[in-house]
């Protein structure tokens, strides 16, 4: 794998913000997942791209967590930039809070939140590879990503056909606006439900993950599909979890990232505060499903 | 009193009918010729072709302009987007607002309406949160850099027009614009097209 190359002064950045930021107080990252030897791990953050101190610390938390938990790719869940999208701030706040991940070959897979700009999805780095929305397998998981900021018809027939073309063991979707929220600020999008949650329930999707609430909540199973809400791998809004009945747990007063792993039969999640504490951990079973019947039209 | 031998008149008789008969099949042809249209589908068909069209002329404004791909850096893309609004820019001076929405405006005011009465207020104030408010959009005006791209809500979109890759409606002010996504440009645009939440 080809290690990612960052300039020069990015390396001065980091070390200078890592050294400004290592908390005084942070608690040893306990691993409370299974790390089964072949099981798919990664990382979920959303919300990040602050370029500020706290996403430099969840950026350090997340190398550390990997000496661990040896995961070896990352989901974005869109806002992996806020501001000015020039680009020396895709150093600023991308290359330099991740330098260690991205030195070490890990990959980041990106969705687009309504802070980034369009174009980024032909920065490299993010393995978007100039699509808005896309798909790709790590083993026995299929991942869909999309861009909810604009959910036309045309992404509409692209998810359903590859949902449907999709004989995965595991089918994850990620993308940033969440379709269940209990963050006071925004809360479930409920369009983007009405359109999605046919099509996840349809053709057996697991789990769905997404930001834009600046908060990490797990969602209760909600028509048997997993949902996350990991807003605040750089944002904060502390104070914003509205618990509801909604919510199987949560956490708003610290940015948080999220380990995840995935083997054959179930689906293992903990969430991590920027204090190094766990704040939620949970494995859930695959869901026993009947596998969905073709459209009558392709009978 | 002279009387015309019957076989002559019988021959006039049936010359005036031969000309009634075909000047009575003639209008049923004409009728049959002149199709009967849906007024709204005619609209929006020639909304979609001006849409095409544009798209056309930007293809071929393109030409010469290196090909956007995955980089390490961005500003491969911020090039090609400059150079390719100054091009579109330059082919559209004269552009005037409602060339391509042209009679559809008001349809589209209708949809949004009609969205807008199934949505409370709060609903409403959600959706216009981030849309960016200062600017008044402008034919071939840029975006406003570093403004948010307000999400349009995914049940209106699926009751407007799809329009071809690169171009999408946004919201801007009360406005509906129609933006190119790779110009940043406001091709078009709807004035008063969102209501105002009360």
């Amino acid at each position: 794998m080809r290690m990612h190359r960052v300039a020069p002064f990015a390396a001065s950045m980091v070390l200078l913000g890592l050294l400004c930021t290592t908390p005084a107080a942070q608690a040893p990252i306990r691993i409370a997942l299974p790390n089964l030897a072949d099981s798919v791990k990664f990382v979920a953050i959303g919300d990040n791209g602050t370029g500020e101190k706290a996403q430099y610390e969840i950026g350090a938390l997340m190398a550390q967590a990997r000496e661990l938990f040896p995961y070896d790719f990352v989901i974005m869940l869109g806002d992996n930039m806020y501001g000015s999208q020039r680009p020396s701030d895709f150093v600023k706040k991308f290359e330099a809070p991740y330098k260690t991940l991205l030195d070490a070959g890990v990959k980041f897979y990106a969705a687009l939140g309504n802070h980034d700009k369009q174009e980024n999805r032909f920065y490299k780095p993010w393995n978007m590879n100039g699509e808005r929305y896309y798909t790709y397998t790590k083993k026995n998981v299929r991942f869909f990503v999309l861009d909810t900021d604009y959910l036309d018809r045309k992404q509409q027939d692209w998810i359903e056909n590859e949902l449907r073309s999709s004989d995965d063991e595991w089918k994850v979707v990620y993308f940033h606006h969440p379709l269940y929220s209990s963050g006071g600020r925004h809360g479930s999008e409920v369009d983007l439900r009405e359109i999605l949650e046919p099509l996840f329930i349809k053709y057996g999707v697991n789990a769905v993950f997404a930001g834009h609430d600046h908060i990490y909540e797990r969602i209760k199973p909600q028509s048997d599909i997993y949902y996350f809400v990991s807003g605040s791998a750089g944002q904060l809004r502390r104070g914003d979890l509205k618990r509801s009945a909604l919510t199987a747990a949560g956490y708003d007063q610290e940015q948080t990232f999220m380990l995840v792993e995935i083997d054959t039969d179930a689906l293992a999640v903990q969430a991590i505060a920027k204090s190094g504490k766990t704040v939620d951990s949970a494995s859930m079973p695959r869901q026993k499903r009947i596998p969905a019947l073709p459209p009558i039209s392709d009978r | 009193m002279t009387q015309r031998p019957p076989s002559k008149l019988l021959a006039n008789i049936s010359w005036l009918i031969s000309i009634l008969m075909a000047c009575v099949l003639a209008s049923v042809l004409t009728a049959a010729g002149q199709k009967k249209v849906n007024p709204t589908g005619a609209q929006v068909k020639a909304f979609l072709d001006r849409v095409n069209a544009y798209v056309e002329m930007k293809q071929k404004l393109e030409d010469g302009l290196t090909p956007v791909s995955p980089s390490d850096r961005t500003s491969g893309v911020e090039q090609h987007r400059t150079a390719l609004a100054e091009r579109i820019r330059a082919a559209r001076r004269g552009a005037r607002q409602g060339d391509l929405f042209g009679a559809t405006a008001a349809l589209f005011r209708e949809i949004i309406v009609r969205d807008s009465r199934t949505r409370s207020a709060r609903d409403t104030g959600a959706v216009l949160e981030e849309v960016p408010s200062r600017s008044e959009p402008a034919v071939n005006a840029v975006y406003p850099e570093g403004a948010l791209l307000a999400t349009v809500p995914p049940l209106i979109l699926t009751n407007l027009p799809p329009l071809p890759d690169g171009l999408e409606y946004r919201f801007m002010g009360h406005a509906l614009i129609l933006r190119d996504r790779a110009a940043n440009l406001v091709v078009d645009f709807v004035p008063g097209a969102i209501p105002t939440v009360r």
